[in-house]
C-alpha cells in the first residue's frame, strides 16, 4: 500500500486555509501533538460535514481496538483523504446534466463527482436492480432507492461492474437492499471500513455490500477508509460507461 | 457560502453573484390562481449525495397566452401535481398546496423530499406518498393528509413504484420487504429470479382519504422494472406499463394490470400487429418514457416512449399501434420529458440541457395534431441542473 503523502499536503493545507472556519481544538484534541491535530482539523474541512469530536472518536475507537496509536490513524487517515482528493481532482464541479440511466446487471456501481464546501470526495452507489439505485443521499437521510432512468449525474461519471460472477453481484446488490437498512449517514469517510457500522456513508455501503457479502474488497488503495473515487480505481471494478 | 439573487423584470434573465450560477426564474409568487391555466410542471433538484442545495423547488403554471406563474416551493424529488376540477394541488417538504381562486397553503410535518405520489380528492384533501428510505428491517414511505382541518403524517411500508387511485382509493406495487417479505414466504411465493424485482406486491394504502394499509396480493414476476405515479385504474383494475430484462440485456415492454379486489394480475407482451415485439428504433433497447391517470379510455391505452413515439395498445391483447411522432428534439441522456394524457389531449414538457429549452405541446392524443405550442426561454435558463419531475394539464 502506498501511504506516500506527497505535495497532497499542500493541498490539505490550501484546504484548511480555503474552507476557513474549523473549529477550535477541543478537548478530545488537546493531547495530540500539533502535528496530529493539523491533521485532525484538515480532515475535518475536507469533510465539512463531520465535526472535530465525531472523528476523534471514530480515531480512538479504531486505535483502542487495533492498538494503533490514534497518531498514526491520523497520518494515515489524511494521507488517504489527500488521495482521495487528488483522484477526484480530473473531475472539475459540473451540473447534474447526464442521465446515468440503468445499470447492466443487478450490482453494478457507479461514481460521480460531488462536492461539498467546494470538496470532491465524489458520490458512489448501488445497483440493487438494474433499474434501481440504493445508496446513502446523504446528512439526515436514510439509505433509500431512487429510479435509475431520472437520476442525474455531472459528467465523468461512471458506471461499473464487479469483476466477478453475477452469482456475486447478485448477492451484493441483495446485500445492500436487505442487510444495509436503517444505517443513518456519517460523514466520516477517514476511518469507515466497517461492515456492520450503525451509521454508513454512500462509499462505505457499497463497499461494505460487497466486502460483507462475497468478501470482496473494493477499495483501491486499501487503508483506513474507502472514498468513492477508491472503488472507480479498484482492481476489482470495471468501467463500462463513461458518462462525458 | 451565501447566495446573493438580483431579481429582474419577467423580460430580463435574473443574474446572480456569488458561487452559485443559477438565476431565480421569473419572479415567484405564493399568489398565484389558476385563471387561464392550461398545465403546470415541477422544477426540482434531484436529492442526492453529500451536495449543495438551494433547497428550492419550482412550479410553473402556464396560460394559454404562454404566460406564467411560478409558485417557489422546497425541494422535491419527483414532485407531482393534480388537478381537481379548477384546483392545482402539489407539495414541498413544509406544506401543501391548493391553488384556485388564490393560493392556499397548507403546512404538515416536514416530509421527505422524494415524492411517489399525489391526489387531489373531491373534499379538497390533499393525499401524498414520499420515498423515506430503509428502516432497520423494512422500507418506510411517508403518507400524508391535508386540508383545512389539518394534516395527519403516517408511515407505510414499502418502495412504491406505482401508485393509482382507484375511486378515491390509493394503491401502490412494491417489492415485499419486512412483514411483506415474511408474508410471500409463508404465502409460498417464490421470486422467479435471483436477480432483480421477481415478486411484487399491490397494497391498498388509504380507504379515501383515510390510511388503511392492507395487503391485496403477491404476485411472482420476471426481473422487471418498473415506475409510475399515477397509473389509470378502471373499475377496480390498475394499469401500467414495466419493462422486463432479459439476462442478454434487451427488454420487452408488457402491460400489467392488476385486479384491486382478488389480486390477480395479468401481462400483456407489447406486440405490433404483425406479433412481432416493440422495440425502439433500429430495434435498440426499449425504454418507456411515460403515461399517466387518463392514458386509458375504453380498451386503449395510450403512452410515451423515450424515442418520442407515441403509442396505443389494445389492453386486451397488448396489440400496440405507433400512433404519432413528437415534434420536439430529445436527446434521452440528457433531456426530460414528461407527459400528461387528458380526455383529449396529450400534454408533454420537456427540457433539452443543451440548447437550453423548456417547451410545452399538447397534441390531439388521437391524430397527434399540434393543437399549442408554448416555449419558455425564461423558466429554461433557470433549470441549471435541477430537473422537470412531472407535467399536469387541465382538462
Amino acid at each position: 500500500m502506498n501511504r506516500t503523502v506527497s505535495s497532497t499536503i499542500a493541498l490539505v493545507a490550501i484546504s484548511i486555509l480555503t474552507f476557513g472556519s474549523l473549529s477550535p481544538a477541543s478537548a478530545t484534541t488537546e493531547t495530540l501533538s500539533p502535528a496530529a491535530q493539523k491533521q485532525a482539523q484538515a480532515l475535518v474541512a475536507e469533510s465539512p460535514e463531520l465535526t472535530e469530536s465525531a472523528l476523534v472518536n471514530d480515531v480512538e475507537v479504531y486505535s483502542a481496538s487495533t492498538g494503533v496509536s490514534v497518531e498514526s490513524v491520523l497520518r494515515q487517515a489524511s494521507s488517504e483523504s489527500a488521495q482521495s482528493i487528488e483522484a477526484a481532482s480530473s473531475s472539475k464541479k459540473g451540473k447534474r446534466t447526464k442521465k446515468i440511466g440503468n445499470a447492466k446487471h443487478k450490482g453494478d456501481v457507479f461514481v460521480t463527482p460531488a462536492f461539498t464546501g467546494g470538496v470532491n470526495h465524489g458520490h458512489t452507489g448501488i445497483y440493487s436492480a438494474k433499474p434501481t439505485i440504493v445508496e446513502a443521499p446523504g446528512t439526515g437521510k436514510k439509505s433509500r432507492s431512487t429510479s435509475a432512468s431520472s437520476y442525474k449525474v455531472p459528467k465523468k461519471s461512471y458506471k461499473m461492474d464487479v469483476k466477478t460472477s453475477q452469482t456475486k453481484r447478485n448477492k451484493a446488490g441483495s446485500y445492500a437492499y436487505n442487510k444495509l437498512r436503517g444505517k443513518k449517514y456519517s460523514a466520516n469517510f477517514a476511518v469507515n471500513k466497517k461492515t456492520g457500522s450503525a451509521k454508513m456513508n454512500c462509499s462505505q455501503l457499497v463497499w461494505a455490500a460487497y466486502k460483507a457479502s462475497v468478501k470482496i474488497d473494493l477499495d483501491g488503495n486499501g487503508g483506513l477508509g474507502v472514498y468513492p473515487y477508491n472503488i472507480k480505481d479498484s482492481k476489482h471494478t470495471h468501467i463500462y460507461k463513461t458518462i462525458k | 457560502m451565501k447566495k446573493l439573487w438580483w431579481l429582474c423584470s419577467a423580460s430580463l434573465i435574473a443574474l446572480l453573484t456569488g458561487c452559485s450560477e443559477t438565476p431565480e426564474p421569473t419572479t415567484p409568487t405564493r399568489d398565484a390562481t389558476t385563471t387561464d391555466v392550461i398545465a403546470a410542471f415541477t422544477i426540482s433538484r434531484q436529492q442526492s449525495g453529500v451536495v449543495e442545495s438551494d433547497g428550492k423547488g419550482y412550479v410553473v403554471l402556464v396560460k394559454e397566452d404562454g404566460g406564467t406563474s411560478v409558485i417557489e416551493t422546497t425541494i422535491m424529488q419527483h414532485a407531482q401535481l393534480d388537478w381537481n376540477k379548477d384546483k392545482l394541488a402539489f407539495s414541498d417538504t413544509e406544506n401543501d398546496y391548493i391553488v384556485g381562486t388564490s393560493t392556499e397553503v397548507i403546512p404538515t410535518d416536514t416530509k421527505t423530499d422524494y415524492q411517489q405520489a399525489l391526489s387531489l380528492s373531491d373534499d379538497g384533501t390533499v393525499i401524498g406518498l414520499y420515498n423515506d428510505g430503509y428502516e432497520e428491517d423494512s422500507y418506510v414511505e411517508q403518507l400524508i393528509t391535508s386540508s383545512t382541518k389539518g394534516s395527519d403524517f403516517t408511515e407505510v411500508e414499502g418502495y412504491f413504484q406505482v401508485t393509482g387511485f382507484c375511486d378515491g382509493d390509493l394503491y401502490g406495487i412494491a417489492e415485499p420487504l419486512g412483514k411483506y417479505q415474511a408474508e410471500a414466504e409463508r404465502q409460498g411465493v417464490e421470486a422467479k429470479e435471483a436477480d432483480g424485482y421477481t415478486r411484487l406486491m399491490l397494497n391498498q394504502l388509504t380507504s379515501g382519504t383515510t390510511v388503511e394499509e392492507e395487503n391485496v396480493s403477491i404476485q411472482a414476476v420476471n426481473s422487471s422494472g418498473q415506475e409510475s405515479t399515477d397509473a389509470p385504474c378502471v373499475d377496480g383494475s390498475l394499469y401500467h406499463l414495466a419493462s422486463i430484462y432479459a439476462d442478454s440485456g434487451e427488454t420487452t415492454p408488457v402491460l400489467r394490470i392488476w385486479d384491486t379486489d382478488s389480486g390477480d394480475m395479468t401481462e400483456l407482451e407489447l406486440v405490433t400487429a404483425d406479433g412481432e415485439p416493440v422495440t425502439g428504433p433500429d430495434q435498440s433497447t426499449f425504454e418507456i418514457n411515460g403515461s399517466s391517470q387518463q392514458s386509458l379510455r375504453g380498451n386503449d391505452f395510450d403512452w410515451v416512449d423515450d424515442f418520442g413515439r407515441a403509442w396505443r395498445t389494445d389492453i386486451t391483447t397488448g396489440i400496440s399501434q405507433k400512433l404519432f411522432e413528437l415534434v420536439d428534439s430529445y436527446d434521452n441522456s440528457t433531456d426530460t420529458r414528461v407527459v400528461d394524457f387528458t380526455e383529449n389531449a396529450l400534454t408533454v414538457v420537456t427540457f433539452q440541457q443543451e440548447a437550453e429549452e423548456v417547451r410545452l405541446v399538447q397534441y390531439d392524443r388521437n391524430s397527434g395534431e399540434v393543437l399549442t405550442e408554448i416555449d419558455l426561454p425564461d423558466i429554461a435558463k433557470t433549470i441549471d441542473d435541477s430537473s422537470i419531475w412531472a407535467v399536469s394539464a387541465r382538462d
